[in-house]
């Protein structure tokens, strides 16, 4: 009986089977999503431009958003590699590289009508608008809704209701 | 040039586990998928589960060689009680439990009745391993509750270049939860098979000015089963039954609190064990033999961002451990026989990380260690009689710097050094390179030296019970370790990942217990040298639905290096397997572990034989609102297997225990709830 239980289990990869999701493709459909619930300002730059700051995690799975229609406009996909070029940017994604930068990010794009998207841990607790983590191996996030305040970004209710947080201090 | 022969044999292994892992990368996500993800509510997005490949790789880049990692997750689905239970699961790790203190084997080397001295423990980098037997406690006397731990980071190999004295097989890290992981109140109770029962209150929170706070107080009690020792089935000792003497009491307490760049974790634990094993020659089934230990200490870290190219952390701490043991001996008369021991420290340590130079990462450090109490004595309580009075301190400071070159995009260099002096032994140099190498997006291999050593502890050089059966021996030196490895680490799909590493060391001037032929007395010399090879391999699996699978099998020939003898308690494999998968629509978790122990022998030439021991846990968090419940069956299978016994359990009639009997079948029902 024992034998058996090790044997099935050795043998259990070879068994059951099923293709993964990968954490990639799912958060590029959390970042369309966060466009689609966010208003910016008038002064807010032209289009619908995506910018990554860092090691760009996403392989293709960004791009498969380019051309996707968002408040009417076009989404574009940028990769920049200086924080003076996120005047052009409505959305900065800042990836996992750039954690030890997170505060020197932060005070470069202060109060611009930038909404500010990081894939780290406890991001919006330290400022970012928008935080991503992964919680048993699903993707939650949370919100920082003084700091989308002080970019007169307003995020919609429903996207404040699905945030494991939301951090409001006055 | 043995060691040069010795690692071609294992570069030939290391080939043949290479060819084992055969190729077949899954590719890229079809753009229809993605196309249908981004159609997707976002209720429904949060709701799909992932599989993360930073899950496999997480916050372990310092390690030059295989690093392992448990997750509170992982404690919490395969219902781990112990440090112990959870050091098990890792590859090559096994426990040896006497029923009195559980010792733990790597890389097929267990000195029998060896407190942990060659594996560093850490929690939260503060050292655990005592100021007098230089242990590492590891089962129910570890000094904080496992429920508090937010994971387990095992980096095996020679961790002296950094670490200093006793990280000669490794390294264990215990990183422990923060407050806001507990978010509130946490009140867990649980009630377990042998008369056990434990509770703990936990209480964390996290306040808008960033102040961070966690208390935890915990309570662990065990009547214990009346253990019944064949080797001494005698009328005269009770038909060979231990009444009432596996009790086994633990008390802990913990706290952590931070504040911008500071954080303060202070720690208390008290363990009481009953021994039942009569060991150091007492008299079998007296009620009052047990062992106290108590360990407290308090940690006060720095941690700041100096400039963008500049991090710096310190340290400063202090440590206390106390050690009583009550023991039977039969003189005569019955006399109670109290051995006592008191270890205070107090240290520091600073370290820089430096990155200015382009491509290069570099780790500098100091620290100081101040061992300015160390007090062991052992005397007779009535009548009263003085065996022993020891007093020693001991001073030591380590500097030591590593730097990680990233040489081009497939090849890391990864060099390090560190000298250490101290008040009572010479200088000791440590150093350790390691190549990393990415052969392709999905293959890494590592190759690795290092040397690394460990200090004797004040028990190895200056206990002795009057002469009568012991002597000291001041001038024990540190015993040292040289280890190649290599390692090689591959994505068969970004959800599978197969390793495999290939090791040999030597051990020099190990320090052992001998009999001096001259007098006939124990001492602890630096005789023997041990050699062995060995080969871990380990494959891990994650579905999208959260299930995972993980196995690892050990190959290893541990030997003196002498006499050419297998070592004791030594296997030969080991095998592993972890199998967690969501149940009823993930209402419930169920976590399988499955581990086998070849045969070992015993240092007095006996075996205890294989065993396979197979645990299972349901746990539930979906019951009730904010309330988890886990069941867990430990040795489901009630495999009968012993541990083997050192050369100290022998009772007063010269009876030794040929093994040491381990628990059958039990279980464990627990409730956690959050406010």
């Amino acid at each position: 009986m024992r034998r058996l239980v090790l044997i099935l289990a050795l043998m259990f990869p070879l068994l059951a089977h099923g293709a993964a999701i990968s954490e990639y493709d799912l958060k590029a459909a959390f970042v369309y999503n966060f466009a689609s619930f966010a208003d910016w300002p008038p002064q807010a730059a032209p289009g619908m431009s995506v910018c990554v700051i860092g090691k760009d995690p996403f392989g293709r799975a960004l791009d498969a958003l380019e051309g996707k229609v968002v408040k009417g406009q076009g989404l574009t996909v940028r990769r920049i590699k200086t924080i003076a070029e996120v005047r052009a940017c409505r959305i900065l994604f800042i990836s996992a590289s750039e954690e030890k930068n997170l505060p020197r990010l932060l005070a470069a794009v202060k109060n611009l009508p930038v909404l500010t998207v990081a894939d780290i841990d406890d991001a919006a607790y330290q400022g970012v608008m928008i935080g991503i983590a992964i919680e048993k191996q699903r993707i939650t996030f949370e919100i920082n809704a003084s700091a989308a305040r002080h970019a007169s970004i307003a995020l919609s209710s429903r996207l404040l209701s699905l945030a494991r947080n939301v951090y409001s201090p006055p | 040039m043995w060691i040069f022969q010795r690692f071609a044999d294992c570069v030939r292994s290391a080939v043949v586990a290479a060819l084992l892992v055969v190729t077949a990368t899954a590719g890229a996500a079809p753009p229809d998928t993605r196309q249908a993800l981004i159609e997707l509510p976002l209720e429904q997005l949060l709701n799909l589960e992932v599989y993360s490949a930073s899950k496999f790789t997480q916050k372990v880049s310092e390690a030059p060689s295989s690093v392992s990692i448990v997750t509170a997750d992982d404690i919490r689905t395969y219902g781990y009680r112990t440090l112990a239970d959870i050091l098990k699961r890792f590859p090559g790790l096994y426990v040896t439990y006497d029923r009195n203190y559980s010792y733990l084997g790597t890389r097929g080397f267990a000195r029998p009745g060896d407190y942990n001295t060659r594996i560093l423990l850490l929690v939260d980098g503060y050292r655990i391993n005592d100021g007098i037997y230089d242990g590492g406690l590891i089962g129910t006397d570890f000094n904080v509750d496992v429920d508090l731990i937010d994971r387990v980071e095992f980096v095996p190999g020679p961790g002296s270049a950094i670490y200093g004295s006793s990280a000669v097989f490794g390294v264990i890290n215990v990183i422990t939860k923060k407050g806001r992981d507990i978010g509130g109140f946490e009140v867990s109770g649980e009630v377990a098979s042998f008369d056990t029962h434990k509770g703990r209150l936990t209480y964390g929170h996290r306040d808008d000015n960033g102040l961070e706070t966690l208390l935890s107080a915990s309570s662990y009690h065990s009547r214990g089963k009346n253990q019944f020792f064949p080797e001494f089935n005698d009328p005269a000792t009770n038909n060979g039954v231990a009444q009432n003497l596996d009790h086994d009491r633990s008390d802990q307490f913990f706290t952590k609190i931070s504040g911008g760049a500071y954080t303060l974790e202070a720690g208390f634990s008290k363990r009481t064990k009953g021994i039942p094993t009569a060991s150091y020659g007492q008299v079998f089934n007296d009620p009052r033999s047990e062992t106290i230990d108590e360990q407290a200490f308090l940690n006060l870290k720095y941690y700041d961002k100096l400039n963008s190219t500049l991090e710096m952390s310190a340290s400063i701490n202090y440590g206390q451990y106390k050690y009583f043991g009550d023991y039977a001996y039969d003189y005569p008369p019955l006399t109670l026989n109290k051995d006592y021991a008191l270890g205070r420290v107090w240290g520091g340590e600073v370290r820089f990380l430096e990155t200015a130079l382009e491509r290069h990462k570099l780790i500098y450090g100091a620290e100081y260690r101040d061992d300015y109490r160390q007090v062991q004595s052992n005397y007779d309580a009535d009548p009263f009689f003085s065996y022993l009075n020891d007093r020693r301190s001991r001073r030591s400071y380590g500097l030591y710097a590593t730097d990680e070159f990233t040489i081009s995009d497939a090849w890391i260099l990864n060099a390090g050094v560190r000298r250490d002096n101290s008040s009572t032994d010479q200088g000791i140099t440590s150093p350790r390179i390691a190549v990393i190498h990415h052969w392709s997006p999905q293959t890494t291999v590592k190759l690795l030296y290092g040397n690394a050593y460990r200090s004797p502890s004040a028990y190895e050089k200056y206990y002795n019970d009057g002469d009568n059966t012991m002597k000291i021996n001041p001038d024990l030196k540190p015993e040292k370790i040289g280890t190649y490895e290599m390692a090689l680490e591959h994505y068969l799909r970004n959800d599978f990942r197969v390793s495999g590493s290939v090791y040999t060391y030597r051990i020099k001037d190990l320090i052992n217990l001998v009999r001096d032929p001259g007098d006939d007395l124990l001492v602890f010399e630096n005789t023997s040298t041990a050699d062995a090879t060995g080969i871990e391999l380990v494959a891990q699996r994650i579905w999208n639905n959260g299930t995972e699978w993980l196995t690892s099998y050990t190959l290893q020939k541990a030997e003196d290096g002498v006499t050419g003898a297998r070592l004791s308690d030594s296997p030969r494999h080991l095998l592993k397997m972890n199998l967690r998968t969501p149940l009823f629509n993930s209402a419930w978790q169920a976590g399988l572990e499955v581990q086998h122990i070849s045969d070992r022998t015993t240092p007095i030439d006996g075996t205890v034989s294989s065993a396979t021991v197979t645990n299972l846990t349901f746990v539930s968090e979906r019951l009730a609102k904010n309330l988890v419940l886990s069941a867990s069956f430990y040795n489901l299978f009630d495999e009968n297997y012993a541990d083997p016994p050192s050369l100290e359990h022998c009772d007063s009639l010269d009876r030794c225990l040929n093994g040491i009997t381990q628990d059958g079948r039990s279980f464990r029902l627990k409730l956690t709830y959050r406010h």
